[in-house]
């Protein structure tokens, strides 16, 4: 009874998140204006920021379960930290690639060491890194400790990517959602663009607590298979 | 903002950046849901065998 519901929930949630996703891509390849400056390839934001924006949720999500797992010690909050960890990295992954493409036909080149790609490319060693460590450390108090501590650094590294633009000069272009004097964007395409940030948003956190939950249930099949055997 | 040459085809580009979201994000959650499913079946079958 208890697996079926889990299905129930878990393919609807989902399902009708990833509609929404799709909804946003539509509405940005065939409803928003063409852009003055860029033409058609800037559409590419529309996917782009909602996915930076993921991975930034992704490392608070991670900074929680970090905070928590230090001061319960308890692998419940580190299932939680490690599903961030990997839907964080999935994200950042998806944002490097899709500004590097971005950035060919815009600027020439597919990669620089500018402040924000270095900083974001830090964020996604870091976020792989999590993942080997919590691979790397057999299950017990100084895994929880090493992880939460990775954890805390991972987040600190959200902060500095989005004022990288701001304090130092850098080829990626400044803010242009959150800036003094409101956003430069057209309408049209700011609303489809907090559409896109804010069902991506949700999408991560409902991947983030699939994939904790997921991370809960290999431990109690772990836990039963050897009550079984033994 | 950079302005594009007029000769640069941005579909290419666009295709490329949507296929990519497609798998990462619609992939991984495929693949979530598989191995929840398989999980809760292992699970369904060891309580059968308890």
């Amino acid at each position: 009874m208890t697996a079926r519901k889990s299905k129930f929930t878990l393919a609807n949630s989902l399902t009708v998140l990833l509609a929404l996703v799709f909804v946003q891509w539509l509405l940005a390849w065939f409803w928003v204006p063409v852009d003055e400056a860029q033409g058609e390839v800037y559409r590419i934001v529309y996917l782009h920021v909602p996915g930076a924006f993921a991975s930034f949720l992704s490392a608070g999500v991670l900074l929680v379960g970090s905070l928590l797992a230090l001061r319960s010690k308890s692998e419940h909050w580190l299932n939680l930290s490690r599903a961030a960890a990997e839907v964080g990295l999935l994200f950042t992954l998806l944002t490097l690639a899709t500004g590097s493409i971005w950035g060919k036909p815009t600027w020439g080149v597919w990669w620089t060491w500018d402040a924000r790609l270095t900083t974001s490319f830090l964020l996604a060693l870091m976020y792989g890194g999590w993942i080997l460590l919590f691979g790397a450390i057999p299950q017990g108090p100084s895994r929880t400790r090493s992880c939460s501590i990775l954890g805390v650094m991972i987040a600190a590294d959200v902060p500095i990517i989005y004022k990288s633009v701001t304090w130092w000069r850098t080829l990626h272009q400044p803010q242009t959602i959150l800036r003094t004097g409101g956003s430069t964007m057209d309408g049209d395409m700011l609303s489809v663009l907090l559409f896109g940030i804010a069902i991506m948003a949700v999408v991560s956190i409902n991947l983030i607590l699939v994939r904790q939950e997921t991370l809960s249930l290999e431990q109690e099949l772990e836990e039963k298979s050897l009550g079984v055997t033994s | 903002m950079n302005s594009l040459p007029d000769a640069t085809n941005p579909m290419p580009y666009l295709v490329a950046c949507y296929a990519l979201g497609f798998v990462f994000i619609f992939g991984y959650a495929a693949w979530l849901c598989r191995s929840r499913i398989r999980i809760n079946r292992y699970l369904a079958a060891l309580k059968k065998e308890a």
